[in-house]
């Protein structure tokens, strides 16, 4: 029997500051063999990158790595000297990593980061270029050879983490460690670079480790899984069965969580009069940066008290028009609001917004009373901090704290609060959970759903998540390479005849759940 | 290298096209600027200049040889076409032909100037990326706290103690810094050394923590741990992944301070008697002498847009992400 690529008995991890010690991982046990596709499944702090890191023997400032065995590729990882380390990860191991943006070198050309990897190897500079081109080839990037003299930010997100993929693999590792691969990029983008990967292990032959919150996307790609909850493995087995018959109540809370596309709200029945007002009438929204064009002629109404769901591939638009909307950047084309909010005195931002990530739209010196206070002053409401922080389901008690004492679910409340602190008539909502948890995810929808109920906004709702989209909108827009290719009542947009475009993005979301539920 | 280069290059020639442009115009304004605010601040440079037993008519007709009275627009109109004509005027407190003693004085600045951003940066450099790889530990907070100490303590108390130290008791440089440019180089640099030092201090400890606080960014980066797992030697890290992205941030500072010392300095040089373009402004800015101060005020403000410009070529050159214009943001 040969060896498994890895293999973990009892493995714990603290992590000490100079006052207290926290065990984030706490005697985890799993093996990988050769070739096999395995997952780890958890919430963000449930350990998963810290055991993903382990296994690599990154030593984090402040950790504490124990194991009664962690062996990868048949080495004893932490009894490794620092040269034997740095020749086990240049020619073991291959990592990629969540935000491929962050983690290529900005001022350095992609291809010599690739190169790098060859040069390490031994080769000289001219069989490393060559090596490069072929591992660019290999991972499906067009023209390679143009291709590796450009650096990160000239790529978009999928070509970013092919760059980083062709790196990974660029010495036939035994293992390849996929650290939430796909977090942030699009469904179909997504369904590339997995289906890439599958493909590449077949070829290749090397185990796979694939760390990720996405349940059904781990149950597509690995053969088993396991599934972390604050550093236990509380549940592991074959990967359809965790999906479709979760035995531990963790791992339940999980796939109850999930946003599913046969979702159909019932509300929007009892409704029918929903948007049939006009609150902003957009005509030829347009802008370009440089040359490129980023919005191209946008034309459509939206309704009072009516969501409005954007979706679209990164790149495609959506967030240039949520910005344009919200006046943040200067734009061609129109947007009016209905005369009676135009002429309101004294003159109140119409416009407010929910930003994707709350860690970076709040500002972390302020409390959150402060926040509260001030924007009820600028929107000109009539609450108190405190009726505030209720009517969005934050303990009273979090008011006196700051940004980074928060978790990001009520990071991102606080974010909503925000833009109903006064009476608001649009709120554009930026992929609003798509930093979150799933389980955090689901409660948040709920929250933005209640408060639209209950002040009548309107909402729009931008978001790469087609499940997240159909599960509010009334009617939803998709934006390809700046258009609006399609805008149908929410319903139509997934039975009805639809652009083609729309239909491959439909269909690639539906297919992970398909592939999932089947368990490959 | 095919397409990446060549926008670089428009990068590049669109920022000089610009540059080219910006620069007179940004000059003139502060020629007029000057100027104009000369004429508000009270005081005659004709009373000035015959002090106070001489007539109110001796002090006007001194003041109309000298070509200071008649319309302030004439005046500049006349002084601004002599100028680009390459004739700057005479001194008034001086005596002499403008351009003489501002490019003289000039060259002596440049030269301290230099003299100081040379000492100044690697120091600067090593100690921010000494105190990175630190973070948090009792040394990194012992440089930082004896830096900005350093730099609380005003320019001359700072010379003084060295000069008492190094030129009084150890008698290594002498007290007057102010050296003959016909000594041999080496000399001239002895002599320099300590105002260069009392200068480069002055800044060190901003400069330091901008080093800090880039290694910091840099190091703390997901690319870095990128290299890290790639298996790279912690030499080739550093060189490859870390340098450039640790130096980005710092170098607008670097470019001001450039300009700024190249532009010589009040204080170091009355205390070390050097020659300097600093001095020389002050004493026409209080006697005012119009034509010195206009001629010192052009020369040190196009060699701190120089400076500025020869830091965004900088820019380019290590950051591919830079892009010169404005539009997108508002």
């Amino acid at each position: 029997m040969t060896a498994a690529a890895v293999q973990v008995d009892d493995l714990h991890v603290s992590y000490s500051t100079s006052r207290s010690s926290t065990e984030v991982v706490c005697g985890v046990s799993f093996s990988i063999a050769p070739g096999e596709a395995y997952g780890l499944v958890g919430e963000s702090g449930s350990g998963k990158s810290t055991i993903a890191m382990a296994l690599t023997g990154y030593r984090v400032a402040g950790a504490t790595v124990t194991a009664a065995g962690l062996t990868v590729a048949g080495l004893d990882v932490l009894s490794l000297s620092a040269p034997e380390l740095r020749a086990f990860r240049a020619r073991r191991i291959g990592v990629v990593y969540q935000e491929p943006a962050r983690a290529l070198n900005p001022t350095m050309a992609v291809g010599a980061q690739v190169a790098e990897v060859f040069r390490l190897r031994g080769d000289d500079r001219r069989i490393a270029r060559r090596e490069t081109i072929a591992a660019l080839t290999r991972v499906g990037l067009p023209d390679p050879a143009a291709l590796s003299s450009r650096y990160p930010h000239e790529l978009s997100g999928g070509q970013q983490q092919r760059v980083v993929i062709a790196m990974a693999l660029a010495v036939s590792p035994e293992l390849l460690i996929l650290d939430e691969p796909t977090t942030g990029l699009d469904a179909r983008v997504e369904t590339e670079v997995m289906a890439l990967i599958d493909r590449l292990r077949a070829e290749l032959g090397f185990a796979t480790l694939l760390i990720s919150h996405n349940l059904p996307l781990v149950a597509a790609h690995c053969q088993r899984i396991g599934v972390l909850e604050r550093g236990v493995l509380v549940e592991h087995g074959a990967a359809a069965d965790v999906l479709l018959n979760p035995e531990h109540a963790y791992s339940k809370k999980l796939v109850a969580a999930l946003p599913d596309l046969a979702f159909t709200t019932p509300r929007r029945a009892e409704s029918p009069v929903r948007g049939a007002t006009p609150l902003v009438t957009v005509t030829g929204l347009a802008k370009s940066y440089g040359g490129k064009r980023a919005l191209d002629d946008v034309s459509l109404t939206i309704g009072r008290n009516e969501i409005l769901g954007i979706v679209g591939e990164s790149g495609s638009g959506k967030s240039t028009f949520g910005r344009a909307l919200a006046g943040l950047l200067r734009h061609e084309g129109q947007v009016e609001f209905t005369d009676s909010f135009e002429r309101r005195r004294p003159a109140r931002p119409l416009v407010q917004m929910v930003f994707q990530s709350p860690d970076a739209s709040l500002n972390p010196r302020r409390t959150v009373r402060q926040v509260f206070s001030r924007s009820i002053e600028l929107l000109g409401g009539t609450g108190t901090a405190e009726s505030l922080a209720e009517s969005t389901g934050l303990d009273p008690a979090l008011l006196e704290l700051l940004p980074h004492e928060l978790s990001g679910g009520q990071k991102q409340r606080v974010a909503i609060a925000r833009a109903f602190a006064g009476p608001v008539p649009l709120v554009v909502c930026d992929e609003p959970t798509s930093a979150l948890d799933v389980s955090v995810q689901a409660r948040i929808l709920d929250l933005l759903q209640e408060l639209q109920e209950r002040t009548g906004v309107s909402y729009v709702f931008i978001s790469h998540d087609l499940a997240v989209v159909r599960r509010l909108s009334d009617r939803i827009g998709v934006l390809h390479e700046g258009r609006l290719v399609d805008l149908a009542p929410a319903e139509d947009l997934f039975t009805g005849r639809v652009d083609p475009y729309t239909e491959s993005l439909i269909a690639s979301a539906v297919d992970l759940r398909a592939r999932a539920a089947a368990g490959s | 290298m095919t397409t990446t280069s060549v926008e670089r290059r428009t990068v590049l020639l669109g920022l000089l096209g610009r540059r080219i442009v910006q620069i007179p115009v940004v000059l003139l304004v502060v020629s007029i600027l000057t100027f104009w605010l000369l004429q508000v601040v009270p005081g005659n440079p004709g009373r000035n200049a015959l002090g106070q037993y001489a007539t109110v008519a001796q002090v006007r007709a001194w003041n109309h040889t000298n070509g200071l009275d008649g319309s302030l627009v004439g005046r500049y109109l006349h002084w601004i076409g002599g100028f680009f004509a390459g004739d700057w005027g005479q001194s008034l407190v001086y005596s002499t032909a403008v351009k003489e003693l501002v490019i003289g004085r000039l060259g002596n600045s440049l030269l301290l100037g230099l003299y100081a951003f040379v000492i100044m940066v690697p120091v600067a450099i090593a100690l921010g990326s000494a105190q990175a790889y630190r973070e948090g530990r009792r040394s990194d907070r012992a440089i930082t706290v004896g830096l900005l100490s350093l730099s609380a303590v005003p320019e001359f108390v700072v010379g003084v103690v060295l000069l008492l130290v190094f030129a009084v008791w150890l008698r290594v440089v002498p007290v007057q810094s102010a050296a003959d440019a016909s000594g041999d180089f080496l000399d001239r640099l002895r002599v320099m050394t300590l105002p260069a030092v009392v200068l480069a201090l002055g800044y060190l400890a901003v400069l330091t923590r901008m080093v800090r606080s880039g290694t910091s960014e840099a190091i703390t980066s997901q690319f870095h741990r990128t290299a890290v797992l790639k298996g790279l030697s912690p030499a080739a890290v550093v060189r490859r992944h870390v340098i450039r992205n640790a130096l980005v941030p710092t170098l607008s500072v670097l470019g001001i301070y450039l300009g700024t010392l190249l532009g010589g300095s009040v204080i170091v040089e009355t205390l070390f008697g050097y020659p300097g373009l600093g001095a020389l402004l002050v004493t026409a800015a209080e006697r005012k002498d119009v034509l010195l101060l206009e001629g010192g005020v052009m020369i040190t403000g196009a060699v701190s847009l120089l400076a500025l410009l020869l830091t965004d070529i900088c820019f380019v050159l290590m950051d591919p992400r830079i892009r010169f214009d404005a539009r997108e943001s508002r």
